[in-house]
Formats: structure tokens, sequence, C-alpha cells
């Protein structure tokens, strides 16, 4: 059996994760948007970028992480028996940094171009996300935030829960009850769906400071590849926006605030990928495409309210508009000149 | 390449020190950046015009008074930014007139913050005007009292200045040197304590039309522009001025 999910620790070392076995091609859940009616494919299309894992294990242990016990959540069981949504502000929070990823603080098409770092680095980020983070299951039900289907989430102890086998593939919000497989109607499908994401939390937590934990040592090798090259080509971009990435998480009073054009799960990947998850707390990620990064914002500024100040950190004229609808400053991330003049500017007290 | 002092982000409760003495100005970098900021030397990092504006912009909204006004004086003084610190300057002059009521400096930064208050308040009194003041045309506007110990200012001269004056001009004619004396270490140039003194002794206590063209030509036409006016001013804080002024 895999070994139970540590917690989130930094100081933890556990076994390794076994190797995740095959998937075989799964009947994709349709989108909550189209009726249970017709039937989609059982085959669904494999995109170039998701490469199905190789391996033999059988579907029944298709999904290592479901069967791992124990929820992982930092004040254990307990906590896990409510859904857990995002912390409340125990503080004064002064500065809202809202930064974009993409071409901001990870060069993917800019610089890298069709490099091993960006061939693999993909491939890795899809790999991860597929194996740990449901990325298949919830590919059409996708999220702005972790935390957006926590309403249906009913807390249960999701210790030794089969997500493999719990009938949540090739179910709907819509289903009615005594539809296929006999489930209760949507709300049950909602509740599997708000336990992936529970999950996808848990997980995020436990390894956001050894991410390594989560490949097994092939794919360990490959991933420090793919970031020593990625820093290479791109001159050490990531490091530099590690910097004011830093200070700001060090302060505590101010908050890195993450809004993707990414879908969520994949971005949660990229994050993990790219050693970004210490600078950057899951309830703080959002992914912006199916509203768009000024709903983004909106939803932000009545987060946190109106005391704090926002920054808007991004490079394209997506982050500089909606930024502006709200009256947020913003600081434009086109060259690594800019990337130090921001962390010269934290540094020295000015932000 | 990033040094400079760490300051804790929360624990700024006194004002900033004063800053050094600015550094003189290098115009190199022009062709490589596209608006950016001339490096100053003693750690001073080159920022855009852009960046500078978002570091106000922030600063502004937060109500950081004491960080703006350090943030600005450890600009480098260049033509590039001069473009843009009429905008600087009247958000700081905002943030001064909203924010810093609750707020009183220490009376060592007064001088300066007054310089910068006063800055802001003559380029919004030349946007309205639509052309350079004079020396004589720049209003008398009362100071906020975060920054201002509410001593008396008549015809740009503070009361303890004219007594400084006084005692000089009740000497013999005072020649350059005296003039220069009583004008150092205060506040106007020394052309103006020339011609302060000019006007005592004609006895019309009024500035005449002469000692006006004066004023302009040392400030290099008339009305002679906010930059020689306040960079006469920084100079006369930070070395003797011997030769009396530029007034010849």
């Amino acid at each position: 059996r895999p070994p139970p999910l540590p917690p989130t620790t930094i100081a933890s070392r556990r076994p390794e994760p076994p190797q995740p076995p095959q998937q075989p091609p799964r009947p994709r859940p349709p989108t909550q948007a189209t009726r249970a009616a017709t039937s989609r494919p059982t085959m669904p299309a494999t995109p170039d970028e998701k490469p199905r894992m190789s391996g033999g294990k059988s579907s029944s242990a298709a999904v290592s992480t479901g069967k791992i016990g124990g929820t992982g959540a930092a004040g254990g069981v307990a906590a896990s028996r409510k859904a857990n949504p995002s912390p409340g502000l125990g503080f004064e929070l002064e500065r809202v940094f809202v930064w974009d990823l993409d071409e901001t603080i990870i060069l993917f098409h800019s610089l890298l171009g069709g490099t091993y770092a960006t061939r693999f680095g993909k491939s890795l980020i899809f790999r991860l996300a597929d194996a740990h983070l449901f990325f298949n299951d919830l590919e059409e039900c996708d999220q702005v935030h972790i935390d957006d289907v926590s309403s249906d989430d009913n807390g249960q102890d999701l210790a030794g829960y089969d997500f493999a086998n719990d009938g949540f593939v090739g179910g709907t919000a819509n289903m009615q009850p005594g539809m296929a497989g006999g489930m209760r109607g949507g709300v049950e499908w909602m509740r599997k769906l708000a336990y992936r994401y529970r999950r996808i939390k848990d997980v995020y937590n436990a390894y956001r400071n050894n991410v390594g934990g989560l490949l097994d040592p092939g794919k360990r090798e490959e991933w420090h590849q793919v970031r020593q090259e990625t820093e290479q080509f791109t001159d050490s971009w990531l490091t530099l926006a590690l910097k004011s990435l830093s200070i700001i998480a060090n302060r505590s009073a101010c908050v890195n605030v993450l809004v993707t054009n990414t879908q969520l799960v994949p971005a949660l990947g990229k994050i993990l990928v790219f050693g970004l998850a210490p600078v950057f707390s899951v309830e703080n990620v959002y992914s912006a495409t199916k509203i768009g990064k000024e709903s983004c914002f909106e939803r932000i500024a009545s987060r946190y309210g109106r005391k704090p100040t926002y920054v808007a950190i991004g490079d394209s004229h997506d982050e500089e508009a909606a930024a502006k609808s709200l009256n947020w400053p913003f600081w434009r991330v086109q060259n690594h000149n800019d990337l130090a003049a921001l962390s010269y500017a934290l540094d020295m007290g000015y932000l | 390449e990033f040094a400079g002092p760490a300051v804790p982000y929360h624990h700024q409760q006194q004002p900033p020190p004063p800053p050094p003495p600015p550094q003189q100005q290098q115009q190199q970098q022009q062709q490589q950046q596209q608006h950016q900021l001339s490096l100053g030397s003693g750690g001073s990092f080159g920022f855009t015009q852009e960046q500078v504006a978002c570091v106000c912009e922030v600063l502004q909204q937060s109500g950081s008074v004491d960080r703006l006004a350090r943030f600005l004086w450890s600009l480098p003084q260049c033509d590039q930014l001069h473009k843009n610190e009429s905008v600087i300057k009247a958000k700081a002059m905002e943030l001064y007139r909203a924010g810093g009521k609750s707020y009183s400096f220490a009376p060592q930064n007064h001088a300066r913050l007054q310089e910068l208050w006063l800055k802001a308040h003559y380029i919004e009194a030349e946007k309205l005007r639509g052309r350079p003041l004079g020396a004589v045309g720049k209003p008398e506007v009362p100071l906020p009292r975060t920054i201002w110990d509410g001593e008396e200012t008549s015809y740009c001269f503070k009361e303890k200045q004219k007594c400084a004056a006084r005692v000089v001009h009740a000497q013999p004619l005072p020649v350059t040197k005296g003039e220069a004396r009583a004008g150092r270490g205060n506040r106007p140039h020394t052309t103006q304590v020339s011609n302060w003194f000019k006007n005592r002794r004609s006895g019309t206590g009024r500035v005449t039309r002469d000692a006006g063209s004066m004023l302009g030509s040392g400030g290099g036409g008339v009305g002679g522009g906010l930059a020689s006016m306040s960079a006469d001013m920084k100079r006369a804080d930070s070395r003797s001025s011997e030769s009396g002024g530029g007034g010849g």
C-alpha cells in the first residue's frame, strides 16, 4: 500500500510514493454545461501535452493518492472533518502583491522555445498534475479557486477514500437520481468533486517544500534538469523573481497572490515544479480561464478588503488593464531590470 | 548590487533622517534604456519613470508619507525625472493635504519637506497660470503644520532671517561678504539677501523692478524657472557663496 500522506511540515522525510501506474483512457465526465443525456465517447482524445504514463498497474490503483490515508492537513484529522476554507486573517494586511505567472515569473515561450526544458518541463507538469492533482478528472470541471466547491464538501475523513473507484468519472453535476451507477444525483457528484479539490489542497500543502517527494527518482532527475536548463536559458529569471517573492512572503503584513490564465490544476502543477509553492499559499492562487483577470482581481479585492494596498505585477496588457480598472498600481515586468528594480524597491522598503 | 539600508517594514515610527545631498547627476544611459533614469553614485538604483510613478502611487495609496518623502529624495535630479516630477510632486502635495495632518515631521526635516511642498504648489500654480512663475510671482502660501513650525514668512523671508539680516545691516555698509554671511545657511539665495539690503537702504521695503530683473538674470531669464531656483537654494545650502550670488 502506498505510504500515508505526510503532515504539512517541512522537516518530515517520507518514503517516495510508488511509480504512478498507467491510467487507461477513461471516459471523461461531461462538462457541467452539457446535459447528461448524451453519452461521451469512452476513448477521450489524448492531446500531445498529456502523455500517458508507462507501467502496467491495474486501473483500480490508478490514482495513487486515492489510497493514501489521512489528509495531511495541518491540525490533523479534526481539521479534515469539515471543509477547510481559506484561513481568515488574524493580522492587519498592508500589501497584496498580485502576480501573473506565465512570462512574468516563469518564462516558457519567450526564451525557452524548443528546448529540453520546454518539452520535458511541460510533460513533467502534466504528469505530476495527472498523478497527484486529478488533472484528468478535473479538466472539464475547472475552478477559479481551490475552495470554490468546498461548500459541497461534507468534511468526511478522506483517509482510505478510493478516488479511483468512487464513480466520479462518468458522472456529472446534472445527473438525475437513478442514473448510471446508482448515484444519488448531482449533489453526490459535487461532493466528490469537492473531495478532489480538498485532496489537491492537502497534497499541495504536504509537498510544497519538498516537491521531490512527489516524484520518483527518475522523474526527480528530469525535474532537476528542467530547472537547471530553465535557469540557464533565461539567465536566472526565476531566481530573480523569487528574490522579490521571498521578500514579500517573509513579511507578515504582505502576501503574494497569483492570477494566471492557466487552468487551476495545471497551474498548481507549474507552481510545484518550479519551486514557487513556498511563496504562494494554495488559497492564494486564482485561475482566470473562466472569468478573466479583472473578475479575479475583484474577487481578491473583496476578499482582502479596502485596507491593504494592492500592487499588480505582470507583463501584458491583460494585467495592466485589469489593474487600472481597480486603480491598482501596476509594475510591468518585461526584462531582468524590471525584476531587479522590484526586488530593490522591496528591499529598500519603498514598496 | 542592491546595497542600501534594510528598512523594517513595520517600524517606520520616526521620520527618516535627512537624505544626503544630491549627487552629481549622470546623463549617460539614455541611449541604452528608454526612459531609464540615471544611476546615482552611492547606491541609488535606476528606476524607470513608470516604476517611480508606481512606487509613488503605492505609497500614496497606503498613506506612507515618510516613505514617499524618503523615496523621492533618493531619486537623482535629472531632466527626464523633471518631466514626471510635477506628477510626483503634485501627488506628494495631495498626500500632505489629505493624509499628513495627523503626523508631524521632526523639525530637522521641515526645511526639505517645505521645499518639496512649495515646489509642488508652485508647479500647480504655474500650470494654472500657464507660464513659469517669477520669484515675485510665487504665492505666499501657508504651509501645513505637519512640516512647519508656524513661523510667519513674508516676502520669502522668515522673521528670524530678517533679524539676522538686520544685524548685518546695522553695520556700516555691508560688503559682499557680509551679505553672503547673512545669506549663508538660510533659505533665501544671497541674491535675494542682496536685494533685501538694497531695498532696505533705498527705504522702499519693496522688491523693485531692478531687483526683480536682477533676480531673473541670476536665475537665467525672468522667472528663472523652478529648477534653477531650487538648484540655487540647494547650492546655498551646501556651500558658501562667496561671490555674492549670480546677480551679475
